[in-house]
């Protein structure tokens, strides 16, 4: 297989360079810019060499696609974290009406995103291991 | 309980020198998804079962079966 990934670093490139460019449109301190765009640089250039994904010369723009069992990782991970998150909204508006109040606040729904997030990336990497 | 899915992947690359990561390219897969199958731990599609099995150039049920069909095979034997 041909691993030519020069479109794909181009194209990351010339993302990275958009998107330092929109930030500064909006007058994001120049330390954030940077900061930003040296993460963005070192996951792209991680990516290829994760592991995680098949390099196809025939996509030279997109040339990274995940196999069937990152699939299979991805698909389970997604779920259990959408089970977490209803299981836990139910509960938060069960407790909440319990209360006898009408809105759930801002701060619990941002916590049950937060632990979906986290149920997703420890799932990711618990099947990581399993599969 | 569901009967486990065996392989002889390791004998069969080895047998055409090939190894994880030639094969993994060769049927269009990560190395990680051929070193998974190859201990047991993850079960390919009939589609990349059959392209592995193509690459090895062995029928399907040479390189992939289950176990209890196996065990059927041996008493019957």
């Amino acid at each position: 297989m041909k691993r030519d990934l020069r479109w794909y670093y181009v194209t990351r490139g010339l993302m990275i360079l958009a998107w330092a460019g929109l930030m500064a449109l909006l007058e994001t301190p120049r330390e954030i810019i940077v900061l930003g765009a040296l993460l963005m640089t070192v996951f792209y250039l991680s990516l290829p060499h994760s592991g995680r994904y098949v390099l196809r010369a025939d996509r030279p723009f997109a040339p990274l696609q995940r196999d069937e069992r990152e699939r299979t990782i991805s698909s389970w991970a997604a779920a259990y974290a959408f089970a977490s998150l209803i299981v836990l909204l139910a509960a938060a508006v069960l407790v909440t009406s319990l209360r006898g109040q009408d809105t759930l606040s801002t701060e619990l729904v941002s916590a049950i995103m937060a632990v979906g997030m986290a149920v997703w990336f420890v799932a990711s990497l618990w099947l990581r291991r399993k599969l | 309980m569901a009967a486990q899915l065996r392989n002889r992947l390791k004998e069969l690359r080895a047998r055409h020198g090939l190894t994880q990561e030639q094969l993994a390219q060769a049927v269009g897969v990560t190395r990680q998804t051929i070193v998974s199958t190859e201990r047991g731990n993850y079960s390919p599609s009939v589609r990349l079962a059959l392209r592995i099995a193509r690459r090895l150039q062995v029928p399907l049920e040479e390189a992939f079966w289950l176990e209890d069909e196996h065990r059927q095979r041996g008493a019957q034997q």
